[in-house]
This record gives structure tokens, C-alpha cells and sequence, in this order.
């Protein structure tokens, strides 16, 4: 498999490690959570798999290029822009998240508007970029924040303060039935692979998913999840967690480095996050303007041989995206994160196999000489 | 005068040149043999013209055996199209009727031919000379360096009005072909009434208006060349300059000195090192202590955050404002050192380093703690090795430094990645300018279609 491929999942999986995904899982954790993870890695590596494999159909296509093609309009369309709906609302609630976030704990002082900026406007510029140069984006962020991050991680695997007794509380909870909101909330995580929908441009020769590929994969997925789930618990404790907001980010506070010019490691941590989510957020909404761009592209909205239909969406991105931070609410996020697992991903997910299924049965019955 | 007529090429000429007053035509004239010579005296060599050209025309026994003579000569060309020998004739040809036929004469005279010290890529182990001024000497040394018959030469024509000639070098083997043919279409589409020097054509060959990172090396040093040489590179040389351009370039190559290969391996790897701390050193330091100081001092240490606060006791505006002063002046200083004659520079840069390193202190201007920082960062600069690169680095810090002041600690981390998005999406010439090479470049490149 291409290492581009894996960049563009495992990215979008540690994204959400600090975010909304802990909580969610812990908010659950009396009730299945534990049961639902195992469940979530099945699930989440079954559906990477069928995705990449459905995509390794049309090299060098995106979904726009492959539905319009093999679908009909009337199909395509309403398709396309969904997604670009969907795949804006992600990139949106990981903003505001990670705002939220930084307004917390990194500067309070500041109006949510400028921290929205200082977000937008960079990742404006990243938008525009070329899907091949935000590849090369991701993997220099990626590789330049991936030792933080692990540095992070084996220091709590390793602390003192890590108490294994509360982990061995969560996995006793193993015993019970798995429940739907943490299934779909740690399934979320794993749903990279349908970033595809746009990056598939790139990848001139997607092969299908090679059994060390998603053995890997798995082994990412089960640690990235594992970590999530259970590391916050073992600093935390079992009951007293729930009512945290970022469970992720007390925990790497309890950490200390003594001799580091950094004395609290929280900072190191958000800011590798920081780093990473805005790696993510760039890409969904490259995808999202991509697939907008799509369904609507205005020939004639020039301003001297620029066409300006790009720039009017980005605009309205910013617009949306200062709004909506400014009013919605911790809670109405939460909430709307956890609708958006529960009804929204399931919806889309299905209708991107779906889709893929038709355009590829499409293909077929166009050419059946090359069918075999 | 009786006998034989010059040609009529000869009449244009002489109008076209006229009324400069070092045309020269002249007939030479013995028993019946005619020969007419034309050329600019300035530029022509007369001691050669002479041994080669005038002596044995009054030697020879026949008009047929003069001409069989000249035609053997090695320096001889075809003679092109009329526009060109104007060009020609102007840069030290000299043009020789006999009969019918005309020649084409290479008697140039070139003052500036000799081979000059490196200067601005010194190394300790490597070659101490560079190129040359004279296109023909730099091609010697670079042919001298590189025996091989698949090292190519090409002249090209270019529209501009100095008509100096500029050839490309590649090896035929290693280079692409595209790459050759995209080098080649950059040039014929220049539209750029003059160009100088390297550095000059380099400028329009980068194709946009507003660049910041260069997208083609400016080298001088032989090895370099040789080096891309084997790399598949097209080098591209102007007469006039020392200094020739190599393209496509990549973010990587302006981070690596020649000397790199000349030293033991963990010691050119410590380099490397280094040189990469000082790159991130020079970018980011300016913009951390104004998120440290002003935005957020709990990030630091208690002890560290204590120092840096109480060093900035007195300090009359915030941080940004010292940050951008004391920049401000080390940039002066730089340019000041360089332009100025060298016996002045010192000068100027032991006043300026003393008022600023002492006296802005103890004014209470900036703090100590700032002059460190400024100092460090003004030496990380000059780690760089390629100049330009350094130069582009000094102006992004600048970018990076006014959202720092923005944002806070989110603004110096989020316009890090913005300078990661501005380089990965760059090209040059089609390359892509910066991507993490695991697999060596070639093959990077070929990945794309995996």
C-alpha cells in the first residue's frame, strides 16, 4: 500500500484522539464501551478495506470524476454535494473543537473570531494547494509531529501516576452488551480511508489493500483506540472522569517533564495536535470544496480570467465557520458530534459504498468487453 | 582600384554598424588575389588575425589555396543567417570574402577570461577556483571536469537585446528530456529586454511575479556543477557571469553544501545537523519569544519565564515591537557589511554591534535576553549555505513573525505549517520543491504513479 494512503488514515484517526472521541467513550464507559471498541476495530478496518478496494476500481478518479461518468445525473448530483456537506460539517466541528480547545487552555484572553483566523487563513491557502502538495504537507506535519507525540504517550505508558488499577476497572466492563453511540463514535476515527473521495486523484495505481497493509493498519487502529480509550482512564480513574471535558488533555497535564525547558507537557501535546488537526481539517475541506466545485462551478463568475467560484465557497467556509463558532455552545457541539456518528456516518458511509457499488456495475454494463 | 568588388553582405554590414569607428574593412590585396576582411577592431584579436589570417594571404601562391587554408582552420564556423552575423560580427567574428565564398572567422579577444576564487560558497576541502567570466573558459572547465561524450553543450538564442550567448549543459544520459525541453521553451519565452547575470536571468525564469524561494540554484562552484551534472540536472551558463543556474532545484539542495561529501561521515552528518537546527532556529526564534513573553510565559518553565520577564523589566513596548527593532537594525547591519567596501564594513559593523548589543540594552530598549536571541539568529542565518535560500528564510521569518504577533503561540505553530504549505507547493520546473525523498528523488518522482 502507498504511504500516503496510510498518512491520510492514521491522520485523520489521531485527530480525533483528543477531541470529542474520549469523551464520548468515557461518557459510555459503564455501559459497553469496551466491548463496542472491539467491535469498532472490526468494523472500521472491514469498511477501510471495502472502500480502498472499491476505489482501487477507478485509478486516478475521484468520486465526482467516477460518478458523473458512470452514473446518472439525477444521482450524481444530490450525491456529491451531500458529501461536500458532510465532509464540510467534519472539518467545521474539528475547528471549532480545537478552538474551544485553545481558547481553554492556551489563550483565554482571546476572542474566538481572531483564534477562528489565525485557523482559516492558513488553511485557505492549504485548500487551494494541489492534492499532491497537501500530501507532502501531511507527511512533513505528520512526521515532524509524530515524535511528540509518542514521546508524550510513553512518558504516561510510564508514569507513576499511571494507575493500572483504574484500566483494570475499565476493561471489566468487557462483560456487557456493546452499545451503538461508542460503536460509531471509535468507528469514526477509523473513516479516513473514505477521504478518498477526492485524494483517489492521486493515486494513479491504488492497488487493493494488501494483507500487510491492513495488518498494520489494525495494529494502528487497536493502539490509536486502545490508547484513547484507556490511557485517559488509568490517570483519571474509572468514575471521576465523566465529567471531564477533554479527558485527553487533564491526562497529559498530569505529566510532568522535571528537567525540560517545558515544564508541563500539556503544551507539547496540544500543540501537536494542534498541528495535526489542522493537517485534517485542510483535507476535508479540500474535499469539500472539491466536491462542491463539482456540482457547482460557475463559468461565468470571473474577475479578469480568475474564476472566482473556489474563492466564493472558501469565503462562505469562513463566513459558516466564524458564525457557527461563535454561537454554538460545548454541549450543542457534543451533541451534534454525537448525531453526526450516530445517523450521519452510517448514512454516508452507506451511500459512498453504494454509490461506488453503482458506478462500478455502471462501468460495467458501459464497456463489457473490458469486464472479466 | 580595379579588379574584384567586396560583396554586398559587406555593404549591409558597414551600414549597419556605422558610424561606430572600429569597423574595420579591409581588402587584401596581392598579384591579382583578392580577400575582403571585416571586422570590429575592439573586439578582435589583432595579433591572431594577423598570424592567421593577413601573413599567410600574402604567402600563398593562389587565391584557391588561400581559401582551402581558411577553410581548415579550426576556429572557422559556418556563416549563419544575416541577423545572427550582425550579432556575430559584434561579439568578435571576423568575416572573410574571397571568391564567392565567405567565411566565418572566430578571433575573439576576451579580457575577463580568467578563472576566479570562490567566494561565495567557500569550502575547506573542496576545488578553490571557480568559473569564469568567459562562457568558452567556464565550458572548459566544466568539460575539463566531466569527460564524457554524453556531456552535451547547446547554444540558445535569446531575445533580448545584449544577444550574449548562453548555452546549456546536460548530460545526455541522465538528464530528461522533458526537462531539457521545458528548461528550453522557459528561455525562448523570456520576454525581458535585458538580462545580466545569472542571478538576473534566474529572476524571470522563476515565471511569476511575486516569488520568494528560489526555484533555480545560482552556483559558482565547479564541483556543484559536476555534481547536479550526475544528478540529471540542465545547467544553464550566460556569458558575462560567473556564476551559471541549475534547474529543476529542490528545497533540499539549498540545504547541502559541497563539503558535505568531502568529510567523514558522522562529521558531515553533524553538519547537517546543525545546519538544520539553525534553519529551524533562524525561522522560529523570533517569533517564540514574542508567543512566550507576550501571549503565553506559562509554556516555559517558572525559573526560565522569571528570567525572561525580569530581563524585560524597563523594556518601554511589547515584544513584538523589540523583536522587530532588533531586527531590523541586525538586518541593517547585514546589508550595510555587505555593500559596503571592505575596509569600512568592519567599521560599521563593530559600531553597530556595540550600540546595539550594549548601549539598546542599557538604555532599556530590549532586553538581554533579546540580544542573545538576535545574535543567535543572525549567525543560524549565515549556517544556510546557499545565500539565496538565506535571504528567502530572513523575509518568511518576517511573515512569521507579524502572525506570531497576531495569534499568539496558535499563530507562530499554525504559520509554521503555512510555511510547510507554501514550500510543498512549489515547483520547480515541474519537480516538486519539497517532499520528504525516502526513496532517493528519481524514484520519489516516479511514486506518483503507484
Amino acid at each position: 500500500m502507498n504511504r500516503f494512503l496510510f498518512y491520510l488514515i492514521l491522520i485523520s484517526m489521531m485527530t480525533y484522539m483528543v477531541s470529542t472521541t474520549p469523551r464520548t467513550l468515557i461518557e459510555e464507559s459503564a455501559n459497553g464501551t469496551v466491548p463496542s471498541l472491539f467491535l469498532a476495530i472490526i468494523a472500521g478496518m472491514v469498511v477501510t478495506y471495502i472502500i480502498i478496494s472499491k476505489f482501487s476500481h477507478f485509478p486516478g478518479q475521484g468520486l465526482p470524476e467516477i460518478l458523473k461518468s458512470y452514473t446518472p445525473k439525477w444521482f450524481a448530483m444530490p450525491i456529491l454535494f451531500i458529501f461536500s456537506i458532510v465532509w464540510f460539517y467534519v472539518g467545521l466541528s474539528t475547528l471549532i473543537t480545537y478552538t474551544f480547545i485553545i481558547n481553554r487552555f492556551l489563550l483565554p484572553e482571546m476572542s474566538i473570531y481572531v483564534v477562528v483566523l489565525t485557523f482559516v487563513l492558513i488553511i485557505t491557502y492549504g485548500i487551494f494547494m494541489t492534492t499532491k502538495s497537501i500530501f507532502y504537507m501531511s507527511e512533513i506535519i505528520f512526521l515532524i509531529v509524530i515524535p511528540f507525540i509518542l514521546f508524550v504517550q510513553i512518558k504516561a505508558y510510564f508514569s507513576l501516576h499511571l494507575n493500572m488499577d483504574y484500566i483494570r476497572i475499565a476493561i471489566m466492563q468487557v462483560n456487557q452488551l456493546p452499545n451503538y453511540k461508542s460503536f460509531t463514535t471509535a468507528t469514526f476515527i477509523a473513516m479516513g480511508a473514505a477521504n478518498l473521495v477526492i485524494f483517489n486523484r492521486y493515486f494513479k495505481k491504488l492497488k487493493k489493500p494488501t494483507r500487510k497493509g491492513m495488518s498494520l493498519l489494525t495494529l494502528f487502529f487497536s493502539y490509536i483506540l486502545l490508547t484513547t480509550y484507556f490511557l485517559p482512564m488509568g490517570f483519571g480513574g474509572f468514575d471521576s472522569l465523566d465529567n471531564a471535558l477533554y479527558p485527553w488533555i487533564l491526562t497529559s497535564d498530569s505529566i510532568r517533564m522535571k528537567f525540560g525547558l517545558i515544564e508541563r507537557i500539556v503544551f507539547i501535546f496540544i500543540g501537536a495536535f494542534l498541528a495535526l488537526s489542522v493537517v485534517t481539517i485542510t483535507m476535508q475541506w479540500h474535499i469539500s470544496i472539491q466536491l462542491l466545485s463539482s456540482v457547482f462551478y460557475f463559468k461565468r463568475f470571473k474577475w479578469k480570467s480568475v474564476n472566482l467560484t473556489l474563492p466564493f465557497f472558501a469565503l462562505c467556509f469562513w463566513a459558516f465557520s466564524i458564525y457557527r463558532a461563535k454561537t454554538v455552545t460545548s454541549d450543542a457541539l457534543y451533541r451534534g458530534v454525537e448525531f453526526f456518528d450516530m445517523v450521519i456516518l452510517p448514512i454516508t458511509i452507506t451511500l459512498l459504498i453504494g454509490s461506488l457499488w453503482l458506478a462500478k456495475r455502471g462501468a460495467a454494463s458501459k464497456c463489457p468487453d473490458t469486464k472479466k | 582600384m580595379t579588379g574584384q568588388q567586396a560583396p554586398a553582405i559587406f555593404e549591409d554590414l558597414s551600414e549597419q554598424f556605422k558610424p561606430s569607428d572600429d569597423i574595420i574593412q579591409t581588402p587584401l590585396q596581392i598579384k591579382g588575389q583578392y580577400a575582403f576582411l571585416f571586422y570590429l577592431k575592439s573586439v578582435v584579436d589583432g595579433n591572431t588575425l594577423q598570424q592567421t589570417v593577413i601573413k599567410p594571404f600574402f604567402e600563398m601562391a593562389s587565391e584557391e589555396g588561400f581559401e582551402s587554408y581558411i577553410q581548415s582552420l579550426p576556429n572557422r564556423i559556418e556563416v549563419p543567417s544575416k541577423e545572427k552575423l550582425f550579432i556575430l560580427i559584434s561579439a568578435g567574428f571576423v568575416l572573410i570574402a574571397i571568391g564567392d565564398q565567405t567565411f566565418l572567422l572566430d578571433i575573439r579577444l576576451v579580457k575577463d577570461n580568467e578563472i576566479q576564487d570562490t567566494i561565495m560558497e567557500p569550502t575547506i576541502h573542496g576545488p578553490q577556483k571557480a568559473l569564469s567570466e568567459d562562457i568558452e573558459v567556464s565550458i572548459n572547465i566544466i568539460r575539463q571536469r566531466y569527460h564524457n561524450p554524453s556531456l552535451k553543450v547547446e547554444d540558445i538564442m535569446v531575445d533580448d537585446l545584449s544577444n550574449r550567448a548562453i548555452s546549456l549543459i546536460y548530460d545526455g544520459e541522465r538528464a530528461n528530456p522533458e526537462m531539457i525541453k521545458k528548461v528550453k521553451k522557459q528561455l525562448k519565452n523570456l520576454n525581458t529586454p535585458l538580462f545580466q547575470s545569472a542571478g538576473d536571468l534566474q529572476h524571470f525564469l522563476n515565471n511569476s511575479k511575486f516569488t520568494l524561494f528560489p526555484t533555480s540554484m545560482v552556483t559558482e562552484r565547479p564541483d556543484r556543477i559536476v555534481y547536479n551534472l550526475v544528478g540529471g540536472k540542465v545547467i544553464i551558463l550566460i556569458d558575462g557571469s560567473p556564476n551559471v543556474i541549475i534547474a529543476p532545484v529542490i528545497f533540499f539542495d539549498f540545504m547541502s553544501s559541497m563539503e558535505d561529501n568531502y568529510h567523514v561521515s558522522i562529521v558531515s552528518l553533524f553538519t547537517i545537523v546543525l545546519r538544520y537546527i539553525g534553519l529551524f532556529t533562524c525561522i522560529l526564534l523570533p517569533s517564540m519569544y514574542v508567543a512566550m513573553t507576550s501571549y503565553n510565559p506559562d509554556i516555559l518553565r517558572v525559573e526560565l519565564a522569571l528570567t525572561v520577564a525580569g530581563g524585560r523589566i524597563g523594556v518601554p513596548y511589547p515584544s513584538f515591537v523589540e523583536v522587530l527593532f532588533m531586527l531590523f537594525f541586525t538586518e541593517l547591519l547585514t546589508e550595510a557589511s555587505m555593500r559596503l567596501p571592505k575596509a569600512v564594513s568592519s567599521t560599521a559593523t563593530t559600531v553597530g554591534g556595540l550600540i546595539l548589543g550594549t548601549a539598546a540594552t542599557e538604555a532599556a530598549l530590549v532586553s538581554n535576553i533579546m540580544i542573545i536571541i538576535i545574535a543567535a539568529v543572525a549567525i543560524s542565518t549565515f549556517v544556510i549555505p546557499i545565500n539565496e535560500l538565506s535571504f528567502a528564510v530572513r523575509v518568511i521569518r518576517l511573515f512569521l513573525l507579524v502572525y506570531t504577533a497576531l495569534f499568539g503561540m496558535v499563530g507562530l505553530l499554525i504559520g509554521f505549517i503555512g510555511i510547510v504549505m507554501v514550500l510543498t507547493n512549489k515547483d520547480s520546473l515541474g519537480v516538486p520543491y519539497l517532499q520528504i525523498p525516502w526513496m532517493g528523488k528519481s524514484d520519489e518522482l516516479r511514486m506518483d504513479n503507484r
